[in-house]
């Protein structure tokens, strides 16, 4: 296995938010100074210009700015980044570059800006189009804005969108949440995120007592988004993607696929293969930490007893799973146990015979289906 | 030997024994303040966690009074109707005893009985009102109420607070002068009776001996009458309550012994210590053997601990001689163990020290009692454990072991604890007033008793109620068994013998327990109880519809890994019965009541 041939993405964090939403367990952070702001992006470019050994002379196919919030970051400080990436030529032809964005934030000059520097996808965390839905989960915006952003964005040239959409919160109705849907239809987009509600310790919403949809009820939100997006040409490739087949996200496939992925800014992940194995690691989480230190990180090498539970988490999150044949390109990585494990999931019809792709049960019970392989 | 006092202290849990015990200590400095700990006699876990006494102790203080020296030996006694065995043995070695009865409680059904056992041996008992300190503290009808129930004099019983240290000392002045001195021949030929022993991994057996007649010496040969062994003492000595070595012990101590035996069956608990050479002395007279009441079957989450279960057992009972096993084969659960205990507390210890000391995951079954089974070819069958149980073909009669309860309640819950115990199948066969105290005599199925029982009569009386319980016998009974079918599949270890008249409603509960108590699968889970071939009651656990599987951002697996490590954990503890896992605590509350 050559190295260098091993896809190559690239996550950049901008952990600033307006606030912390209830449900939220990401590693963000609030009262952001201009200071602050500047030193972050410097030591970013800092931590990519002394990642050679991790970059390993390839190109990023793609790259993300996800947060946090990061479109409250000044947009030529975001032109700075992408300078400074296509000087050293690390971008490859057609690199998909995303952005994320809070509907809130959106403005013509800020999207012209940006997409000036380079991005050519934006992600738009709407997560409903019901003024209810965003009140129960203590969103800064409404219905209304979301419209108004999705609107500017319609008018740039050259730009997929993707927006985010959420289901079964607190006093979410089956008929609320298909108007979302047929909203999001309504608008010539390329991409939908969209994720059931979880509650995670160390959020807001873990220590309250919530009423959430009954399971019945999630399950025909389920149904219908399947029925209303298919009819719209949107499938689901992923747990929480669905797009037209030609327009899935490039950056969150090369996840799924195992691809390797460099993270900078704070609190970032990184998954990088190298002569001894796969390196997971995380930068440090606190702002002013990673400023001080860009290059610090806690990782380890995936322990070869644990590579299985690693590419079953990930490839079988693809709706079609991945051929063998792609699997096999890996078994550099993983002993025999892989394959009696797969024997076994095969033999539960949890997983296809033929290809390493969860069966529909298997889908729907993703956690025990992957946890075969732990 | 005047000036040696044998005395044990009889009280009921949370009547603030082991204080007072610490109180004691401290005062006539067996022990540093720096190394009090709070209950220092309590020394297992458990016993500390639960506040409770298991096992017997002594301890030996010393204590000076008008320029006299005394030695006082404090043989502390478990107060808990389960170990009421380790109860008489320690009074066996005692010239007197502390009645300790908290001032803002009165007595408890459980002291009464101790209090009558001591009476019955012969020892002077000594009334303690504990807990003046309390504002609801009322010693003068506490007094009365002891005067009224046990027929001793106690106008002038000390009033102390063990937590405070008022009254200790008048306490002790009380002890000297009321407990008679030990009587024996301190001349004469070695005579001693063993009260306790127990294994220490480093000097083998030890064992709590109080010497009746002689004396005994480091070095000396000595014979133990039961076995006909000679040994030679390698260490003797008190406990302060640490270990403090002497040279001897004569007629009157109490004290420890080490002679290098191996095996703690090598020093039997009641047995006699004589000369090595004395061919003539007969034996002290010992102590009853004791039963098992309460039995059940216990198996390792994990089939390959099985091996070290088996271990475990065997260290356990060389400290718990009233603890039995025998190896069972389960259908269902696979490879474990049928156990006997003195009672459910006894049980439930036993197996807290397993998961505890010994690292285990333990499933235990519901407790049962002994039965008999007279058949038709007129053998009689004696079985504690269900899935043993006969065809109904076979069966001509079965008979279940009675209970006499003895039930102590203030008046106003007397009706809650007629109905509880009516409903139980009991009888009312006496009740008798003792001021606000009502004594209410049941005859029981021992069965009723060993289930729920005790939280019920507490919750129902407001906590106030206690509970002595003795066997009268076995008595015909109309009772048939249950069996229980998860997913189709019958599980041999969960069957009961329950009353006929009884039979659907405990299926109804057990179905509605397993219903909540079993997590929800893959699949649909039916849960079916049975009687004969006869389908009872029946649920279902529902199948899990999906998994929910959150978005995953940024790269980030460590948190999904995580999520999924602690799953697979938990099935970990699991116990697998064909396609089911069942968590442990299904089967510790699947026959419970609800309410």
């Amino acid at each position: 296995m050559n190295l260098s041939n091993i896809p190559l993405s690239l996550y950049i964090h901008l952990p600033w938010c307006e606030k912390k939403c209830p449900y939220c367990d990401f590693n963000i952070s609030i009262n952001k100074s201009d200071t602050d702001e500047v030193n972050l992006i410097k030591a970013i470019i800092f931590d990519i210009e002394n990642s050679r050994v991790a970059i390993n002379n390839r190109k990023f196919k793609s790259i993300y700015f996800g947060g946090g919030t990061p479109s409250l970051v000044k947009g030529e400080l975001i032109g700075l980044i992408i300078n400074f990436l296509n000087k050293n030529d690390l971008i490859a032809n057609n690199a998909e570059i995303s952005f994320e964005f809070n509907p809130q934030e959106v403005s013509k000059d800020y999207l012209d800006c940006i997409v000036g520097h380079g991005i050519n996808r934006l992600s738009i965390g709407v997560q409903s189009f019901d003024d209810k839905t965003l009140s129960s989960l203590e969103r800064n915006h409404d219905r209304e804005r979301s419209l108004e952003s999705l609107e500017v964005i319609s008018l740039l040239k050259g730009v997929r969108t993707s927006i985010d959409l959420i289901y079964g919160v607190m006093g979410q109705t089956l008929t609320s949440f298909e108007g979302d849907l047929r909203t999001f239809s309504q608008f010539d987009l390329s991409h939908l995120s969209l994720y059931q509600l979880t509650i995670e310790p160390n959020t807001i919403f873990y220590k309250r007592e919530l009423k959430i949809p009954s399971e019945e009820r999630i399950e025909s939100m389920e149904r219908s988004a399947k029925k209303i997006l298919n009819s719209n040409g949107y499938f689901q490739y992923e747990v929480s993607s669905w797009s037209p087949d030609d327009q899935k996200g490039i950056h969150n496939m090369n996840y799924w696929s195992y691809g390797d992925y460099l993270g900078v800014g704070p609190g970032a992940h990184s998954k990088i293969t190298l002569d001894n194995g796969v390196y997971r690691s995380i930068k440090m989480k606190k702002v002013l930490s990673y400023i001080e230190n860009p290059l610090k990180n806690n990782g380890k090498y995936i322990p070869k007893d644990e590579i299985d539970l690693d590419l079953a988490m990930n490839f079988l999150r693809i709706k079609e799973g991945v051929s063998l044949e792609d699997l096999k390109k890996n078994t550099y990585l993983f002993s025999d146990s892989f394959f009696n494990k797969l024997d076994i999931a095969v033999r539960k019809g949890l997983i296809e015979k033929d290809r390493f792709k969860a069966t529909d049960r298997g889908y729907k019970f993703l956690n025990d289906t992957v946890n075969i392989f732990s | 030997m005047k000036n040696i006092r044998n005395f044990s202290v009889i009280a009921h849990i949370d009547h603030g024994k082991s204080t007072l015990s610490d109180r004691l200590i401290e005062h006539c400095g067996g022990l540093s303040a720096r190394e009090m700990s709070e209950q220092i006699l309590d020394s297992m876990d458990i016993e500390r966690e639960r506040g409770i006494t298991i096992k017997a102790q002594a301890v030996t203080l010393d204590y000076e009074k008008d320029g006299e020296k005394y030695q006082l030996n404090f043989i502390d006694t478990p107060g808990h109707v389960d170990f009421s065995y380790e109860v008489s043995r320690s009074l066996s070695a005692c010239e007197g005893a502390l009645l300790v009865v908290d001032g803002s409680q009165g007595v408890e059904a459980q002291t009464l009985a101790n209090c009558y056992t001591a009476v019955d041996q012969g020892l002077e008992v000594v009334p303690v009102i504990n807990k003046i300190d309390l504002p609801q503290a009322e010693p003068e009808r506490v007094e009365q109420e002891i005067e009224d129930m046990i027929g001793i004099n106690a106008n002038n019983a000390p009033h102390v607070s063990a937590k405070t240290g008022v009254g200790i000392e008048s306490l002790l002045d009380m002890l000297i002068s009321d407990i008679p001195p030990p009587e024996g021949d301190l001349h004469g030929s070695l005579k001693a009776l063993i009260i306790d022993s127990w294994f220490d991994p480093y000097l083998g057996v030890v064992s709590l001996i109080r010497i009746k007649d002689g004396s005994i010496k480091t070095g000396q040969k000595f014979k133990i009458h039961s076995t006909g062994q000679t040994h030679t003492v390698d260490e003797i000595g008190t406990f302060s309550p640490k270990k403090v070595k002497k040279n001897s012990l004569s007629a009157g101590e109490v004290g420890y012994l080490v002679a290098g035996i191996k095996n703690i069956k090598g020093a039997p608990v009641g047995d006699t210590l004589l000369e090595w050479n004395d061919e003539t002395t007969k034996a002290l007279p010992g102590f009853k053997k004791v039963n098992p009441k309460v039995f059940a079957s216990m198996f390792t989450v994990n089939s390959e601990d099985y091996e070290k279960f088996r271990d475990a057992l065997s260290k356990l009972v060389l400290n718990d001689s009233s603890l039995i096993y025998e190896p069972e084969v389960s259908d269902a659960l696979g490879f474990g163990f049928r156990c006997g205990f003195l009672g459910t507390l006894h049980m439930e210890v036993i197996r807290e020290r397993l998961e505890r000391e010994y690292d285990l995951e333990l499933i235990s079954t519901a407790p049962s009692v002994e039965y008999e089974v007279l058949k038709t070819d007129g053998t009689i069958l004696k079985l504690d454990n269900p899935s043993q149980l006969p065809t109904s073909n076979d069966i001509e009669e079965i008979r279940e072991p009675i209970v006499n309860v003895n039930i102590l309640t203030p008046n106003d819950y007397v009706g809650n604890v007629i109905t509880l115990c009516t409903n139980k199948r009991g009888i009312q066969k006496n009740m008798t007033y003792f001021g606000n105290q009502v004594s209410i005599i049941f005859e029981m199925p021992l069965s009723s008793v060993i289930i729920d029982f005790f939280d019920q009569i507490k919750s129902c009386t407001k906590g106030f109620a206690s509970i002595e319980y003795s066997l009268i016998g076995f008595v015909k009974s109309d009772l048939t068994k249950i069996d229980i079918l998860i997913n189709n599949q019958k599980v041999d270890a969960l069957s009961m013998i329950v009353h006929k008249s009884f039979s659907s409603g405990k299926a109804r509960e057990i179905a509605k327990n397993l219903q909540k108590l079993i997590p929800r699968q893959m699949f649909d889970v039916p849960i079916q109880v049975a009687l004969g071939a006869k389908i009872i009651s029946r649920e279902t656990v529902k199948a899990l519809r999906k998994n929910v599987t959150a978005k995953c951002y940024g790269g980030d697996i460590s948190r999904k890994k995580k999520l999924l490590e602690k799953q697979k954990e938990g099935k970990k503890k699991m116990k697998q019965i064909g396609k089911v896992s069942i968590p442990q605590d299904a089967f510790l509350n699947y026959f419970s009541s609800q309410d």
